[in-house]
């Protein structure tokens, strides 16, 4: 495996030099980097035009000049730009914007799509089938910035607006219960009248939930009670239970419930820490919460089930953890427009803790949304075609026939052979992301890479320009690497 | 294709059962079955016809085709005449009657004008126009371009595959979007065929790379054996016997290679890289009234439902292609 990754790596390094050649190539040639200052009235032209050869090395040829940036490069200087500032800095402030919202999208997309994916595969036909499917479509068909542009007027303005006098209209609360109730239709397995059921009762608690909402504003002033998080709690345990056992194992839903319960109290707990902790703090209550799921699991499970009741005890604790943040989430809400049309984050922010998270999420939901739709309808896709490829094989079949629980079947044996196409996909989508993410970035004022980018493409600024490419074609090379490392993981064949 | 036809036609009529259901359809004559049987192309013209979202979405295209070309000049307006601004330029199409009850009606500037007095349904006929030139040469172009050098590189491997495949691995390392507008800026915004170009070159890697896995499979075929062994010429093999059964991929990846390079249009526009001087695209009238989004959102709405509906169709088209090609990874339930 050490020499597999080894030769891989190896393997990028002519890549990168040719990539790279090429790159110099190209914006050697998109334009004269003098032009502006040819047409100049300036008195003291032709200093600055000395400068600027100086400066950008015009003087030489362009395999000298390209030498020179290179053997920069491996000294970790990466040119200076027009104006003479650092082109390094530049790109490391550059980079750390970008790559916050490329990495959310990337992530949001692969774990929304792979779910969706997996569901549309296994309810075939359903109408959660063909809606998704129909949505992946049309996600396909949207253009990049068209789609930031009408976030940035319904997501942003528009629903701000809205959360200043908030209010639902019946019509609203109407559609806003059947969706749900659709859902949970296509989502039930089993006969007709079970799922009609299952539908009415979801639609029904949607229906008393957003009256209450409405009745009580509670939109104004945001907050889970206590019993509530109990509750939500309660219901994330046994959901996690019903990922690795059928719901008949007592067992292993008592896990749940415990860790769910214990999660619940220490959340109580610690409750100071979690209104204004510090990263450490919440790294250590997180490592603290799974260990205790997986002690509580084990203690639980037995025997025969431990396996799943510390794997549900860890999940469970994920989830409770997940409802106390969004907790804290919304109740450091203000209605005070949080939701931001420009720049990564309010400049000059200080508060608590949950503040300055909520200043960063309102920032950052909607661009990361804006580039999420297009990998998501390509990781659908594909996961639900490979899905349905590897659900049609006989050692599913096998598996189904020797009596396995459905969950097992689908997670363990089906889709992890489906994965390794769904991987490749995603590896090449980053491209895509990353070229979505310098159009967003435009859309919603972010400083980043993509106007480096785009600023140094159209005042022929070299340097900066060779940077970006440089990154991003590092990040692709990586990103193959990293997915040939977790083929030769997944399936051993490919170990060669 | 002649040959083909016949070839099949022979198979199905000697040996019927070895063929399978799939080649032979079952038709009655005179209150008996007779078996009668279908070429390849007539099965998959059949099941490309029978797919309905396909065939909604090639009338919904044709109709918008016949509209951007037939339409324009027998409106009324021209696209590049300014005027004075009627009702603050604000569209006059009606198409919800039972809202104001003035009935269904076109009016004087059914998409409104812009904000020096264009007619803006023009306008946005002649960005349409623009940009189903541009992504069908750009779709077009790359296919060619990626099916040659699949083909060359999938059929001869050796020296040529690891050259040409070593160029689409350098080539993958470097965002298309980005080389596209590198030479944009260089070349760009003197014709639409030269944008054309631009798109092409920037979008033909993933073909090359379906197409060379396509004919690496295909040449150890039996029949390109058989074909060998009676003496064929190299050329003769491409053309005659592998290049027939991957014209679906080809087909199915030119379609949606067409549909995205009008994505690739747009997003270019964005970048100020797209059509120059006074003339339109739709990706350039988006971003052009991006920021008149709040005051004239019709400047803005119309371009993007043409594009979005022009993608969608092909798309869909695509998707139609495939199925027939291919009907094992069919999508609707048979």
């Amino acid at each position: 495996m050490f020499f597999f990754i080894l030769r891989r790596m190896l393997v990028a390094i002519p890549i990168l030099l040719a990539s790279s050649f090429l790159m110099f190539f190209l914006v050697t040639i998109s334009g004269d980097p003098l032009a502006d200052l040819r047409q100049s009235q300036n008195p003291n032209v032709d200093q600055l035009i000395a400068a600027r050869r100086q400066r950008l090395n015009l003087d030489q040829g362009f395999f000298e000049r390209y030498i020179d940036w290179l053997s920069g490069i491996i000294r970790g200087d990466f040119g200076q730009n027009r104006e003479g500032q650092d082109v390094s800095a530049l790109l490391g402030d550059a980079m750390t914007t970008t790559f916050r919202l490329v990495i959310l999208a990337t992530l949001l997309s692969i774990v929304i799509g792979i779910v969706v994916g997996i569901v549309t595969a296994v309810r075939q036909y359903s109408i959660i089938d063909y809606s998704s499917t129909f949505a992946a479509f049309l996600f396909f068909s949207l253009p990049v910035f068209w789609v930031a542009v009408l976030l940035k007027e319904f997501g942003a303005i528009k629903f701000n607006d809205f959360l200043e006098a908030p209010g639902l209209s019946p019509a609203g609360i109407a559609i806003l219960s059947i969706i749900p109730a659709i859902l949970a239709f296509g989502l039930t397995p089993g006969a007709r009248r079970r799922r009609l059921f299952a539908g009415a009762v979801t639609g029904l608690v949607f229906l008393v939930g957003l009256v209450i909402i409405d009745a009580t504003d509670w939109m104004l002033n945001p907050g889970l009670s206590p019993l509530v998080v109990t509750l939500v709690s309660l219901a994330v345990g046994v959901g996690a239970a019903a990922l690795f056992a059928p719901l008949e194992n007592r067992r292993v839903v008592a896990a749940g419930v415990v860790t769910a319960l214990v999660g619940v109290v220490g959340s109580l707990a610690f409750s100071s820490w979690i209104e204004d902790p510090t990263w450490t703090q919440l790294l250590l209550l997180f490592v603290l919460s799974l260990v205790t799921g997986a002690v509580v699991g084990s203690v639980i499970g037995g025997v025969i089930d431990r396996r799943a009741a510390v794997s549900t005890g860890m999940w469970a604790t994920i989830g409770v953890g997940l409802v106390v943040v969004f907790d804290q989430f919304i109740s450091a809400w203000e209605p005070d427009r949080t939701i931001a049309t420009i720049g990564p984050q309010t400049p000059n922010l200080t508060g608590p803790f949950w503040v300055r998270m909520i200043d960063y999420a309102g920032h950052q939901i909607l661009p990361s949304l804006a580039l999420a739709l297009i990998g998501f309808a390509t990781f659908m896709r594909f996961t639900r075609a490979s899905m349905l490829e590897t659900l049609k094989s006989d050692y599913v079949r096998t598996a189904k026939a020797k009596g396995l629980p459905a969950t097992q079947v689908i997670m363990r044996h089906a889709f992890r052979t489906a994965l390794i196409p769904v991987m490749t996909v995603i590896t090449i989508s980053v491209a895509t992301i990353i070229e979505g993410a310098v159009i967003t970035e435009r859309v919603f004022a972010w400083q980043g890479m993509g106007s480096l980018f785009i600023d140094g493409l159209n005042d022929v600024d070299p340097y900066p320009v060779m940077g970006f490419l440089l990154v991003t074609s590092i990040v692709l090379i990586f990103m193959n690497a990293v997915a040939d490392i977790l083929y030769a993981y997944i399936d051993p064949r490919i170990r060669r | 294709m002649t040959t083909q036809d016949a070839e099949h036609a022979t198979v199905a009529d000697v040996a019927p059962d070895l063929v399978g259901a799939q080649m032979i359809g079952l038709e009655e004559h005179d209150g008996e079955f007779t078996v009668e049987s279908r070429t390849q192309w007539q099965l998959i013209r059949r099941r490309f016809f029978r797919h309905r979202l396909a065939m909604v979405s090639l009338t919904v295209l044709v109709a918008m085709v016949i509209l951007a070309y037939v339409g324009l000049p027998l409106w009324k307006y021209p696209y590049n005449m300014s005027g004075t601004l009627e009702n603050g330029g604000r569209p006059t199409l009606d198409l919800i009657p039972w809202l104001d009850g003035d009935g269904l009606m076109l009016g004087e500037h059914p998409f409104g004008q812009d904000t020096i007095g264009r007619d803006y349904f023009a306008v946005t006929l002649r960005g349409a126009q623009q940009s189903l030139v541009i992504a069908t040469v750009a779709g077009l172009l790359a296919t060619a371009i990626g099916t040659i050098l699949g083909a060359l590189s999938g059929f001869y491997r050796g020296v040529t595959d690891t050259l040409i495949m070593r160029f689409v691995d350098v080539m993958f390392t470097i965002p298309l979007l980005l080389v596209a507008a590198v030479l944009g800026r260089r070349f760009g915004s003197s014709s639409i065929f030269i944008l054309a170009v631009i798109i092409a070159l920037a979008s033909w890697l993933t073909t090359s790379r379906i197409i060379r896995a396509e004919f690496m499979s295909l040449r150890e075929k039996e029949y390109v054996e058989a074909a060998r062994a009676l003496g064929a010429s190299n050329k003769r093999i491409i053309w005659r016997h592998i290049m027939p059964n991957a014209i679906g991929s080809i087909v199915v990846t030119a379609t949606l290679l067409i549909s995205a390079a009008i994505l690739v249009e747009t997003a270019l526009s964005f970048l100020g890289l797209g059509v120059g001087g006074s003339d339109w695209s739709l990706g350039k009238q988006v971003s052009t009234y991006q920021t008149a989004f709040t005051t004239r959102p019709w400047l803005f709405w119309w371009p993007g439902i043409f594009i979005v509906t022009i993608a969608l169709c092909i798309n869909f088209i695509g998707d139609g292609l495939r199925d027939a090609f291919d009907p094992k990874q069919t999508r609707v339930r048979q």
